[in-house]
């Protein structure tokens, strides 16, 4: 991959309990792309938030090396403020760690630990809580306790973009919301790649997210690194995904149920518009 | 049939806030007994507030809620009322109490004062219903999303009620362990003939519903069989409740042409009326 913002190799981690050590990660070998959008999917317990705490210092490897942008996370004396600066977490049920009286408040909390003058503090609260679909001359004033759960959701989200993270992880972002909500975030998170050439990560697993925002997925199983590559050859292996016990988008079930029907669907057919191109195909060689 | 859950005229509105429009607004719906039923709605439209007047968590600033012809208002009625109608809501961790599974399933039961006999036994066939006897003897917070919701309904069914509600209780699993759990709850609909509520925002666990209603702003707004609820593609636009790809793709082949049955909701159903 050429230049990569993250290089993961040889990674291990385990967690240690008292007396039980126990393995979360084994010897991981990963690179994510600079600007690019990854997901990372796996049941609970398969190491994905482990794996992706390193990203930003909250763990250090116990074998290893994780790189972030040539900063060593493991390194001694590693700059963990300057590394949490350019890698910002959201973590799950974002929206419960909010604390600020105001909107504004809440937001510019970040900018104001970076030691930011008034001017820019400012400027990055209007700019982050615009992206966020959430414009600071209505909500900057208001309390982030009367919204509802999505939108407080979002101000989460804008209070790390107020950092202007390099990487921005996202642990489980839409657990919860209904499907009104999740079409606005996805439709956010779109707009802050554009924008700001943003790499995000996401951990998931809801697949049909995944293959909505995603274009490289890492399986993770039993803190092994399983299977990666497109979501499209990665849906594509339904069977092998469920053993881990992943489900894949609903669309891949029915496409595979017609393909073990012997319906000669291409594997590269994976959308609604692609399957509906292909069967009016058909038709119309069959009317013939 | 009879009439298990009547609601009728019911308008309900927060006492927090003086001013707020009312979240339910002449909601009225008959649930017969033995029926699987799913209110649809997103976030905000009411529907967990339906649930919580349904056994008297809440009482209806209008209108009356009977639940086997007893009056949610009436407070001697109210044991009965709550032994009649369970809930379970969306956070298992919210409703387990206990630091061994057997123990949580038993809680209520103990606390209404029953017999070590009838506690054990009921117990016994709560975890064998949904499949928690293994996990006995482990404690609830090492336990999965799936299993600890799991251990939440063998703790309703443990007092044998004759309807369950289920509250968005699969929107914090995996997909997965989500199909697993609606699963369940059409197995317990099936072997014990119990009535389900099941609140939800997903249309497609309304699939396999015997009927459907939607909830907007407070108001039911479109009531059906999940065939003619889905076939109404244009309502569930205006709704942005969003139809599930296999039956968004069922639709648009229709358009061309393609004899797809329109009660072919489930992928199963779908893919075998498209095998070639």
């Amino acid at each position: 991959m050429t230049n990569p913002v993250i290089i993961v190799k040889n990674l291990a981690y385990s967690y240690n309990s008292g007396l039980m050590e126990k393995v979360a990660l084994r010897d991981i070998n990963l690179e994510i792309g600079r600007g690019s959008c990854v997901a990372i999917v796996g049941t609970n317990g398969s190491g994905k938030t482990t794996l992706v705490q390193h990203f930003n210092g909250l763990l250090r490897p116990t074998r290893g090396t994780v790189l972030v942008n040539d900063i060593n996370v493991g390194a001694k004396g590693v700059d963990l403020r300057q590394l949490r600066q350019r890698v910002g977490l959201l973590f799950q049920l974002a929206e419960t760690q909010l604390f600020g009286r105001t909107v504004f408040e809440d937001v510019a909390f970040g900018p104001r630990q970076m030691r930011m003058g008034k001017a820019e503090v400012r400027s990055r609260v209007v700019s982050a809580l615009d992206i966020v679909g959430l414009p600071f001359l209505k909500y900057g004033t208001r309390s982030p306790f009367e919204l509802s759960g999505g939108e407080r959701r979002r101000i989460a989200l804008a209070g790390v973009l107020a950092m202007s993270p390099e990487v921005l992880i996202l642990d489980e972002i839409s657990v919860g919301l209904d499907g009104e909500g999740r079409a606005a975030l996805y439709s956010y998170l779109r707009a802050i790649r554009k924008k700001r050439n943003v790499t995000i990560v996401l951990v998931s697993h809801d697949m049909t997210e995944v293959a909505a925002l995603a274009d490289w997925v890492f399986v993770l199983h039993q803190g092994q690194l399983v299977l990666q590559g497109e979501p499209r050859t990665v849906f594509a292996q339904g069977e092998r995904l469920l053993t881990w016990g992943l489900a894949v988008p609903p669309l891949s079930e029915l496409l595979t149920a017609l393909r073990t029907r012997g319906a000669a669907i291409p594997a590269d057919v994976v959308t609604v518009d692609e399957a509906v191109t292909w069967f009016a195909l058909q038709k119309k060689h069959n009317g013939k | 049939m009879s009439i298990l859950l009547d609601i009728q005229h019911v308008t309900y509105a927060y006492p927090v806030v003086a001013g707020q429009s009312p979240v339910l607004r002449d909601v009225s719906l008959q649930v017969q007994e033995g029926e699987y039923i799913v209110v649809l709605g997103h976030n905000g439209s009411g529907k967990s507030t339906l649930a919580r007047l349904c056994n008297a968590l809440l009482l209806p600033d209008q209108g009356n809620v009977l639940v086997g012809g007893m009056n949610t208002r009436d407070i001697t009625k109210r044991r009965s009322i709550r032994d009649t109608v369970g809930i379970i809501f969306q956070n298992p961790d919210n409703q387990i109490i206990a630091t061994l599974v057997e123990d949580d399933i038993a809680w209520s039961l103990a606390v209404q004062g029953a017999t070590p006999e009838l506690i054990a036994e009921r117990v016994e066939a709560a975890m064998a219903a949904v499949g928690v006897t293994a996990l006995r003897q482990l404690a609830p917070h090492k336990l999965s999303g799936g299993q600890r919701q799991r251990v939440a309904i063998a703790g309703i069914l443990a007092l044998r009620p004759r309807c369950i509600i289920a509250d968005e209780a699969t929107s914090m699993l995996d997909p997965l362990a989500r199909q697993e759990i609606v699963a369940l709850l059409h197995q317990l609909h099936r072997e014990y003939g119990l009535t389900i509520i099941h609140v939800t925002h997903l249309l497609e666990e309304a699939a396999l519903a015997q009927r459907v209603v939607i909830l907007k702003q407070g108001q039911l707004v479109l009531a059906g069989t999940p065939a003619e609820i889905f076939a109404n593609t244009q309502t569930l636009q205006t709704l942005k409740l969003t139809l599930p790809e296999p039956i968004m793709l069922a639709g648009r082949l229709r358009e061309l042409g393609y004899a797809i049955a329109d009660n072919a909701l489930t992928i199963e159903a779908i893919a075998q009326e498209l095998r070639p």
